[in-house]
This record gives C-alpha cells, sequence and structure tokens, in this order.
C-alpha cells in the first residue's frame, strides 16, 4: 500500500493473460502482482514479447484476464459490466497509444473533445478544456488541423493532450515515443512529467526507450509476462 | 445521450471518407427506391386504369337497382319514379353525374345476318356526362338529346274488340287442352295460325310503331357481325313487359367501341325514352348509375343515399360489391408488386449491409480506439446506424425524385403496349397506353421501406463492432 486507507490508483493480483495463436497457446501474462499508487509515474520496461502492452489493455479494461484481479481505485474490474467498464476508461483513465490512434474525420481540437464529450461535458467547457489542453501540449495554432495534417509528434500530442483533458485517475501510455524522433520524444516527456506534476495523475508507460525510462520514478521489468524488477528511482 | 452530436458528425463525415463506394452503396438504394416508386406507378396506374374502364363504361362507381336485379337482370325488375329519383341521385353531394338506364335483351336482325343483343336505353345528355359514351364513337354521330315521336295508341273498334275477346277466349282453351293434354300423354293441338297475325294487328294498333326508325348505337363488333354501317337498319325483335312480341326497325346512327370486347360485341344503345316505349316500361327503368368526384367517397355516398326514403326497397350497392372480381385483380395486382419491391428491397438492402461490412471491418481499429476512450456499445451501433440513415436518406431522396419523376413522365406520355393492349380482365379493358399514376402512399413507402431496411442491414455488422473487446478491435491484445 502506498497510502494508508485510500486504495492504490492501481493493483493487480496473479493477473495471468493466456490466448491461442494458431495451434499454440501463448501466455502473455503469468501471474502479474502489482500496486500503483496515486501520482506515480511508472515506467513499464521489457523486451517486445515480454506482456508490457498486454498489461496495460488489462489494467485500462481493453481486454479480460484469463484469471487474476485488477483493481483500479478500489474497483474491481471482473465484477463489472460492458457498460460499467466503458465509463469506467470514459470517466478515470486516459489512454496514449503508440499508433496515435486519432480519429481522422475529426480535427485535432475535436479528437482533444472526443472523451469530454462521451463524458457529457457541456460544449462551452468542452472547448475551453481542450483548447488549454492542446495549448499545453503546445499546439494552440493547429486546432482545426486533421490528423493526416499533422506530424507523427503533433499527432502524439494531441493524443496526450485527448487523454489528460478527460482522466482523473490514470494514464496509460503505450510506448508513447516509439514513432518520435528524438526532440519529439524529449518534448512530449517534457508535457507528461509537467501533466504529472500539475493534475496528480498516476502515469504507467510501456517503454524501452532508454529516455522515458530515465525520467521515470519507478520501472518495473518484464520478461515472458512476469515481473523481474521493481526499481524506484532515488528522491 | 452523452456526445450525440460528436457521434452524428463522426457518421456524417465517416460517408465522405471513401466516395466512390459510399456513392455506388448510395446508387443502389436511389435506383432500388426509385424503381420501387415507378413500379408502384405503374401498377397502380394499370389498376385506376382498368377500375376506370369498368367504372365509366359499365359500371357507375354506385349503382341503384331493384332487389335481385344486380345478379339476375329481368325485364320485370324496373324501379318506379326513375326520372325523380335520377334527379335526387344527382343533387347528393360528390355526386358528379347520374345516368338512367333501361336494359333488356333482343334479336337484332340486318340484312345479312341476326345476333342476339343487349339493348340499353339511356338518357343521352345524362349519359354522355355518367359515361362519356359520347367519346367513343368511332363513327357517325351520338344519340340525338330528343327521342322518337311514337304515336299514339288507338283506341279498338268495336269488331277490334269482339276479335280480342275471341282470341283470349281461343288462349284460354288452347291453354286449357294444354294441360288436358298433359294428363292424357295425347299432343296439344296447335293454335289456329290467323291468331297470331290477329294478335299482331290488335297490338299494332294498342302500341302503334314510330313514325321513323328510331336512332341506336351499336358495339364496332356487333356492327361487323351484322354487317351495319352507319345508316343501315336493323330489325329488333323481343318481348315488352306483358310478353307481347314486339318488333321495331332502328336506323344505325353511330358505331362505338369502349374497348371492352363483350360490350362492343353485344351492346346497342338508343334513347331512354325510345327503350321504355319498346319494353311498355311507361316511366320505369332498371338502373341508375352514378359517377362521383372522388371514387374512394363511394362506400359513404352509397350508404348515405340507402338511408334516403326515395331509395327505400331498392338496393344500393359500390362498384366494389358489383364486381368483387375486379376488386380481387386489383389486390392482385398490388400483391404482385409488393412481392417485386420485396426483392429489390432485399436486394438493395443486401448491398448496404454488404458496403457497412466492408467500412466496419476498416474501420475496425478506429471502432476499437472509440472504445477504449469510452464510448459505449449502444452508442457505437448508434453511430453506424446513424452513417447508413444518413447514407440511405440522402439515397432515398434522389430516388424517390427520380421516382417522381419517371412517374409523371410515364403518366404523361405512358408505355404504349402495342399488341399486348385492347384485351379485357373480368370484363376490365387494358388499355393501349399504360399510364403510371403519383401517389403519395406509392412514393414515400419505398422510401420509408428502403430507410428501415437499411438502418435493420446495419445492426448486424454494427452489433458486431460494439461487441468486439477495444483490444482485440485494435490488434492490440
Amino acid at each position: 500500500m502506498t497510502n494508508g486507507m485510500a486504495a492504490p490508483a492501481v493493483a493487480t493480483s496473479g493477473l495471468v493473460k493466456t490466448y491461442r495463436q494458431g495451434s499454440v497457446e501463448v501466455r502473455a501474462l503469468d501471474g502479474i502482482d502489482l500496486e500503483l499508487g496515486a501520482g506515480e509515474f511508472t515506467v513499464l520496461a521489457g523486451p517486445s514479447g515480454s506482456g508490457k502492452t498486454t498489461l496495460l489493455n488489462l489494467i485500462g479494461a481493453l481486454a479480460r484476464p484469463t484469471s487474476g484481479r485488477v483493481l483500479i481505485a478500489g474497483q474491481d474490474l471482473g465484477t463489472m459490466s460492458a457498460a460499467e467498464l466503458a465509463r469506467l476508461r470514459r470517466e478515470q483513465i486516459g489512454f496514449v497509444f503508440q499508433a496515435y490512434n486519432l480519429l481522422p474525420v475529426l480535427s485535432a481540437l475535436e479528437n482533444a473533445e472526443l472523451v469530454l464529450e462521451l463524458q457529457g461535458v457541456t460544449r462551452g467547457e468542452c472547448r475551453r478544456r481542450a483548447e488549454a489542453m492542446l495549448r499545453s501540449v503546445g499546439l494552440g495554432q493547429l486546432f482545426g488541423r486533421r490528423p493526416s495534417e499533422l506530424s507523427g509528434g503533433q499527432q502524439q500530442r494531441v493524443a496526450v493532450a485527448r487523454a489528460i483533458a478527460a482522466a482523473r485517475t490514470l494514464v496509460l501510455a503505450d510506448e508513447p515515443t516509439a514513432n518520435l524522433d528524438s526532440k519529439s520524444a524529449e518534448s512530449l516527456l517534457d508535457v507528461m512529467v509537467e501533466l504529472n506534476r500539475e493534475h496528480a495523475l498516476t502515469f504507467l508507460f510501456s517503454s524501452h526507450d532508454p529516455r522515458v525510462v530515465a525520467r521515470a520514478r519507478r520501472v518495473i521489468h518484464l520478461e515472458d509476462g512476469r515481473i523481474v524488477s521493481d526499481e524506484r528511482a532515488r528522491p | 445521450m452523452a456526445g450525440m452530436a460528436l457521434v452524428f458528425a463522426i457518421a456524417f463525415r465517416n460517408l465522405g471518407r471513401n466516395r466512390w463506394r459510399t456513392a455506388i452503396a448510395g446508387a443502389a438504394v436511389a435506383v432500388g427506391v426509385s424503381m420501387c416508386i415507378a413500379s408502384f406507378g405503374v401498377m397502380d396506374g394499370m389498376s385506376s386504369d382498368m377500375v376506370r374502364s369498368i367504372t365509366e363504361v359499365e359500371l357507375g362507381h354506385v349503382e341503384v337497382h331493384a332487389p335481385g336485379f344486380s345478379s339476375r337482370p329481368r325485364l320485370e325488375l324496373s324501379f318506379d319514379q326513375a326520372a325523380q329519383r335520377a334527379a335526387i341521385a344527382a343533387a347528393t353531394p360528390g355526386v358528379r353525374a347520374v345516368s338512367l338506364r333501361v336494359r333488356g335483351f333482343a334479336l337484332a336482325s340486318s340484312a345479312h345476318a341476326s345476333a342476339g343483343v343487349e339493348l340499353v336505353g339511356v338518357d343521352p345528355a345524362r349519359e354522355a356526362a355518367e359515361s362519356r359514351l359520347d367519346r367513343r364513337v368511332t363513327s357517325g354521330s351520338y344519340l340525338p338529346a330528343t327521342p322518337t315521336p311514337w304515336p299514339k295508341a288507338q283506341e279498338l273498334s268495336t269488331a277490334e274488340r269482339a276479335l280480342d275477346e275471341k282470341l283470349t277466349a281461343q288462349a284460354a282453351a288452347a291453354a286449357a287442352n294444354e294441360i288436358e293434354a298433359l294428363g292424357s300423354g295425347r299432343e296439344s293441338p296447335d293454335p289456329p295460325e290467323l291468331s297470331r297475325d290477329e294478335t299482331r294487328r290488335l297490338l299494332t294498333a294498342l302500341s302503334p310503331a314510330p313514325a321513323a326508325p328510331p336512332p341506336i348505337l351499336l358495339g364496332d363488333k356487333l356492327a361487323r357481325r351484322l354487317g351495319s354501317k352507319v345508316d343501315a337498319t336493323v330489325d329488333l325483335m323481343t318481348n315488352d313487359s306483358g310478353g307481347n312480341p314486339v318488333d321495331v326497325v332502328f336506323r344505325v346512327i353511330g358505331v362505338v367501341h369502349t374497348g371492352d370486347g363483350a360490350l362492343d360485341g353485344t351492346r346497342a344503345v338508343a334513347h331512354l325514352a325510345d327503350v321504355q316505349r319498346l319494353y311498355g316500361l311507361g316511366d320505369r327503368a332498371h338502373e341508375l348509375a352514378l359517377s362521383l368526384e372522388d371514387a374512394s367517397q363511394a362506400r359513404e355516398i352509397a350508404r348515405s343515399l340507402a338511408r334516403e326514403p326515395a331509395f327505400r326497397g331498392l338496393v344500393v350497392k359500390t362498384w366494389q360489391e358489383l364486381r368483387p372480381d375486379v376488386v380481387a385483380m386489383v389486390k392482385s395486382n398490388g400483391a404482385f408488386t409488393a412481392i417485386m419491391v420485396a426483392i429489390i428491397f432485399v436486394v438493395a438492402a443486401i448491398g448496404v449491409a454488404d458496403t457497412i461490412l466492408m467500412a466496419v471491418f476498416e474501420r475496425r481499429r478506429e471502432l476499437g480506439v472509440l472504445k477504449a476512450v469510452g464510448m459505449r456499445p449502444l452508442a457505437i451501433v448508434l453511430m453506424i446506424a446513424t452513417e447508413t440513415a444518413l447514407l440511405g436518406a440522402g439515397a432515398s431522396f434522389v430516388g424517390l425524385g427520380v421516382g417522381v419523376g419517371i412517374d409523371l413522365l410515364l403518366g404523361r406520355y405512358g408505355i404504349p403496349l402495342g399488341g399486348l393492349s385492347g384485351f379485357t380482365l373480368a370484363g376490365a379493358s387494358i388499355p393501349p397506353v399504360l399510364h403510371a399514376t403519383l401517389t403519395a402512399e406509392g412514393a414515400l413507402w419505398p422510401v420509408g421501406l428502403m430507410l428501415l431496411m437499411a438502418i435493420l442491414a446495419s445492426l448486424w455488422p454494427a452489433a458486431v463492432a460494439a461487441r468486439t473487446e477495444p483490444a482485440l478491435a485494435m490488434g492490440d491484445r
């Protein structure tokens, strides 16, 4: 436990995920026990196929585990319906994907507003918050541009703005700098560190980018679906 | 539901992403809708032409008869005060015209041939207004407004009265002999030959022939069978309402073509007064045929007329009640059109479902992202259904425009049937040119139905998308 009475932002116990690849059963996660406190800035490190993305998907309620439990702010995802999981994702969790995953038919501003709109935030408030978030990631001049008119770094910043604008508990980022040049990657990390400090959100990255690992206050190494080390940076 | 404006915006913009695919799916819907509207228009046109062909020529929208006449027409099943009743019917709101008719049968003989005819007596002006018979004259002219002058009946002389009594006694004796012969098995003796000539002489005195042959119209096929042209004379032999033989020569004033083969082959039409006089009916008639301003009001007007004291004891029926066979044919036309339309709809719906399914599979990742950021499964279904509805609505309205255009063109210029026309089905004639009729139902039903089918067709791909786990949809296990 990181904080006396309060539930951890994320807790998993005995988390297992298997799936079939042809006739072979692949064990992507093999008994993960993990706790993340509120406001932590953590990186899941490890080679490709170590289970980083699978773990993020299970914590983010994007997939269901084969066995084991996931709790977000004390809520057990295994007991929740599809609609309740959708609400949890909408109201508590922000996602940043490796491939940006912006909607191509929406502008940068509309993409940033997406989750706020789904949350039922009023039109004016939606716009105000999305604009502020886009400005904070350095895209104040590009509100009207569609994803196809933005660079990879700019698209990922929009994705971060979308995630941060609406998230109240947790931001999950899957290899956020993988497709970015070093300048864009540094700039994006600056933004996320700043947001972590300002909003006290819990950040959980998956990455094997040394720049990301260097910025993390906690680094969890995965190999073959297991945690092999869990290191905290000295304050 | 939160985010509906966004759902609508995404659905709308998605339509513009693959314009060719949207255009092709839209074209399938538009062609389907326009073909359905055109099919309804042509079938409605054919049905209304068929109904019009019988309600203009043979039937009124509403008819009045003595009880039993419509099922088995007989000379004695007539009603009195015919002209007064016709005037009351004509004054009924919604009635456009009323024709008063006498119907009987006769043997028509020309110099060349003989044929059985249905002799109809009509008021020329009323008939022209009701059935437009005057427009169907193909040679010669229509009946004159005034009837032929018939000499008044003569008083019988003393000798003729004595002869009448003698003939009556002879007829009574002959009847008694016949009854007696029936009991004994013997053959009854023939009545004296003289009595027929004498009877005819007395009848001629009591009911003299008109001063000149009354004018008569013949159906074109009948005229050909009799070899009679305009101005030829035709001898009509029949029995009057008293059962007495009558024989009057008519002059062919015109030849008519109604398009109904049965009518054109048997129908002879003369002035109402001439036929009433021929049959000795006085002011009696057999039929009132009403043409209405709006044919769909037939049932209401028939009910209202039947309640009138002037029509008490008579039978008032609509054309649907008099011709259930034509009603059945119109219904079968409708059923045939419905089957055809259903096939078009199913094909178009499969096309739409295929397009939407492809779009959903193509956008699998995006749908996964929308789910990942918290869009509810129902909102995903709504978004896909909205996209389909927008595509369906746009294409349906284009189809509506094209379909209405086709109907208007076919309504004006029609489809010439050539050799297929000129026949009748249950007395309803198929016109030589098939015209479409545009109705609100025929135009709007296909639009609504196509929209519904398209949305229904999109629900399966939408449900598949809504059920897929976000991580799986995004390709990230």
